[in-house]
């Protein structure tokens, strides 16, 4: 295996010594202010980071690719046989039958539904909050913004503790003072995701809150006061000053929250655990497929492979549709 | 009869600096030391009467800007009233002020088209309408503008304009020059009460400037509405006002028409800066030769003298004309300097030659400071070449030595 990594390392150190002397080549022929030197040395900044990108991006999805067609166990990484489309036919076969990894799917598609819009109104509203100016005004970012500082481990735990489902916990002593009945929270089927929602929504809301922030400083006042001037109120400049302005940043959030919430699996897996159907979503079942029993590494890497093409052509329609049209 | 009455309005920014720091003010004298605030406005006193076009004036920094951006609301009245038709303006929103602004940085909508952008504030607005009930009862209702009303609307701005081929760009399609077109055609297209027009050519060319300038004023003939513009080129304000306001350090200095500002400016700054080439300042003395007489004796800083007609000036303050020496400033334009046989001897510095009229620099001996001199041809003078000059008594300007206030009496 050892090898075949050694053989595809030197394909593409290969290549990229091919880009660039074809790009000197071009450098010379097109007469650009370019010399030769320059151009080498230009490849010789990106070498470190394409090494880098190679072992630990570019390699492990080439392998996980591999073993989608072979019948990897974890414990034989070396002696899993080509079985074509097999994995594949399992899963399909697996979510016909309604297996796991239907309840995985559907678990995850009501996280990414509810996660998306949520959390991006919230980092909007948030960064629009931070956006007046007023005194302590940085209080409330560093607030806002910590959780996004703060390990997901922790943060789960956390909530886990708020969340105690027995009387003693913390929600449920706020409730009950106030006349309220106990709540089973991450433990009633009906309102796990709903609450793995909400910490995920509030766990990543800072950041996104950051990016829109900068994207609403960079939205010209002038702007602004010709929308005053041809009549329009607070609300209808932001509907339409506002929103438009943030539209480029809005996809960008868009995209990245929903790939993001289509590989949710830290927090069911510290909050709910041991592969519940409550909670379980494809990235935690992937995982559980491959490092647990049944150690089915072949398996997991299709799921992942199809995963990939799923939130692929998602982003790619998300562009398509709600992109600028280019020149 | 739309007029707009600004009383005594002043813009005040408080100062932002918190003042010196505690230690400061511990081992300082002066304990009462308190960061002072920014006028920017200074009692500010102005009417405009409906369909003139106003020009604010200025160097930068002088608060033409801040009163305009007061006029449309964009900023508070820090104190004065603002009225428009008689209404008090202070406390009405921009957005209810029925006013349009062109921004110096056109300030379109990046992501509308020129058309969008146009039909805007259109959209937006409502329209007071007036209608019969079944009562027979006569009823005042607000409705949004048709598709079709707003289409008119648009053409027939564009029409004016001359951007019917523009109106499906974005900003980003369009020159500077097709940009203020279409912010023009945002103003106008609402039909407001008064137009403000924020220093709105400061981006273009010197070309296109020129010849935005006559559209603006065509535009202002043909629709015949107040139009309120800021400049800091005196060039764009004394062809395009027919009032003009000079403003410097927040204060109005004189508000008057174009060419009563060149020939009867009320103190030095104004006579600096209103013409091109600057006008001349000379330091001189003077003196009535005797009592009696109505001879005026000038003396410049290198000692020669002129003898001037005082009943040919215009007339001048009578404490100058006791006899005694008074110190003054004369001010000459340069095209009122005469090059003659009989009078003030100075050096030529260099000459430019602009086509058909050339400016000579010229100074005293041993002086580097040099005067500008305009004469109808072109030169062929060299450098060091002696220049005697004279003028006439009725183009000359006086200015007190100290507070600068012209002592000549101003139009009649």
């Amino acid at each position: 295996m050892f090898q075949i990594a050694i053989i595809i390392f030197a394909v593409l150190l290969f290549i990229f010594g091919v880009v660039v002397f074809v790009d000197v080549l071009l450098a010379k022929k097109n007469n650009t202010k370019y010399h030769t030197k320059q151009v080498i040395t230009a490849f010789l900044f990106i070498l470190p980071a394409a090494i880098f990108a190679f072992f630990f991006i570019a390699l492990p999805i080439l392998y996980s690719l591999g073993y989608a067609f072979t019948d990897t166990g974890l414990f034989e990484p070396d002696g899993g046989k080509f079985i074509g489309f097999e994995n594949f036919k399992a899963a399909f076969e697996e979510i016909k039958n309604g297996g796991t990894l239907a309840i995985a799917i559907k678990n995850t598609a009501i996280f990414v539904v509810l996660v998306v819009p949520l959390q991006i109104t919230v980092a909007l509203l948030l960064a629009l909050f931070c956006n007046v100016k007023y005194k302590g005004r940085t209080i409330f970012k560093v607030c806002f913004f910590a959780p996004v500082v703060i390990s997901l481990a922790v943060t789960s735990y956390l909530w886990l503790i708020l969340l105690d489902p027995s009387s003693d916990g913390l929600m449920n002593t706020i409730l009950m003072s106030f006349g309220l009945p106990q709540q089973e929270f991450l433990r009633n089927p009906d309102t796990t995701m709903i609450w793995i929602v909400i910490v995920s929504a509030w766990q990543g809301a800072g950041y996104q809150m950051l990016i829109f922030s900068s994207a609403l400083s960079g939205i010209r006042k002038d702007l602004y006061e010709a929308a005053r001037m041809d009549g329009c109120n607070a609300w209808k400049r932001f509907w339409k000053v506002t929103l438009p302005g943030l539209k480029p940043t809005l996809l960008y959030i868009l995209i990245t929250v929903f790939i993001g919430a289509c590989r949710i699996m830290v927090q069911p897996m510290l909050m709910v655990g041991s592969y519940d159907p409550k909670a379980i979503t494809i990235s935690y079942f992937m995982y559980g497929q491959a490092y647990d029993f049944p150690y089915l590494v072949g398996y997991s890497s299709a799921i992942a492979l199809l995963m990939t093409i799923f939130t692929g052509t998602i982003t790619f329609l998300q562009r398509k549709l709600l992109g600028e049209k280019r020149k | 009869m739309v007029k707009l009455l600004l009383k005594n309005i002043y813009k005040i920014y408080p100062s932002r600096d918190k003042g010196p720091s505690i230690f400061k003010r511990l081992f300082s004298k002066n304990k009462e030391e308190k960061p002072k605030d920014f006028v920017a406005v200074k009692d500010f006193n102005l009417e405009i009467e409906d369909g003139e076009f106003v020009v604010f004036v200025g160097p930068s920094g002088c608060g033409k800007s801040t009163t305009l951006r007061m006029i449309a609301g964009l900023e508070d009245i820090s104190a004065g009233e603002l009225y428009l038709d008689g209404q008090l303006l202070n406390n009405v929103d921009a957005m209810n002020r029925d006013m349009a602004m062109v921004f110096q940085s056109y300030a379109l909508y990046p992501h509308l088209s020129a058309y969008d952008n146009i039909a805007f504030g259109l959209k937006i607005r409502k329209i007071e309408e007036k209608y019969t009930d079944d009562k027979g009862v006569e009823k005042v209702r607000k409705r949004h503008l048709t598709k079709q009303e707003i289409d008119e609307k648009v053409q027939w701005a564009a029409e004016i304009l001359d951007i019917k081929q523009l109106l499906n760009r974005k900003p980003s399609e369009m020159s500077g020059g097709q940009c203020q077109r279409v912010a023009l055609g945002r103003a106008i297209v609402r039909g407001p009460k008064v137009f403000l027009l924020d220093e709105p050519l400061s981006n273009l060319d010197a070309k296109l400037r020129t010849s935005m300038r006559s559209e603006i004023v065509k535009l202002h003939q043909r629709l015949k509405t107040t139009f309120i513009y800021v400049t800091h080129d005196q060039v764009e304000a004394m062809t395009m006002g027919n009032k003009i306001v000079v403003m410097k350090d927040g204060v109005i200095q004189q508000v008057d028409k174009p060419t009563d500002l060149f020939q009867y400016p009320v103190n030095q700054f104004v006579a600096g800066f209103i013409g091109t080439p600057q006008m001349n300042f000379f330091n001189v003395t003077i003196q009535l030769e005797d009592k009696k007489s109505s001879k005026l004796l000038m003396t410049f800083e290198n000692g020669e003298s002129v003898s001037l007609d005082i009943n040919k000036m215009r007339k001048i303050e009578e404490k100058f004309l006791d006899g005694e020496a008074h110190e003054v400033i004369l001010g000459l334009r340069a095209e009122h300097i005469l090059l003659q046989e009989k009078g003030i001897h100075l050096y030529l510095s260099v000459s430019e030659i602009l086509g058909s009229y050339t400016h000579l620099f010229a100074h005293f001996e041993n002086a580097s400071n040099d005067y500008i001199i305009s004469i109808n041809e072109v030169s062929t003078l060299e450098s060091g070449t002696e220049l005697t000059i004279g003028f006439n008594e009725d183009k000359i300007h006086l200015f007190d030595s100290e507070s600068k206030q012209s002592i000549l009496e101003g139009k009649k």
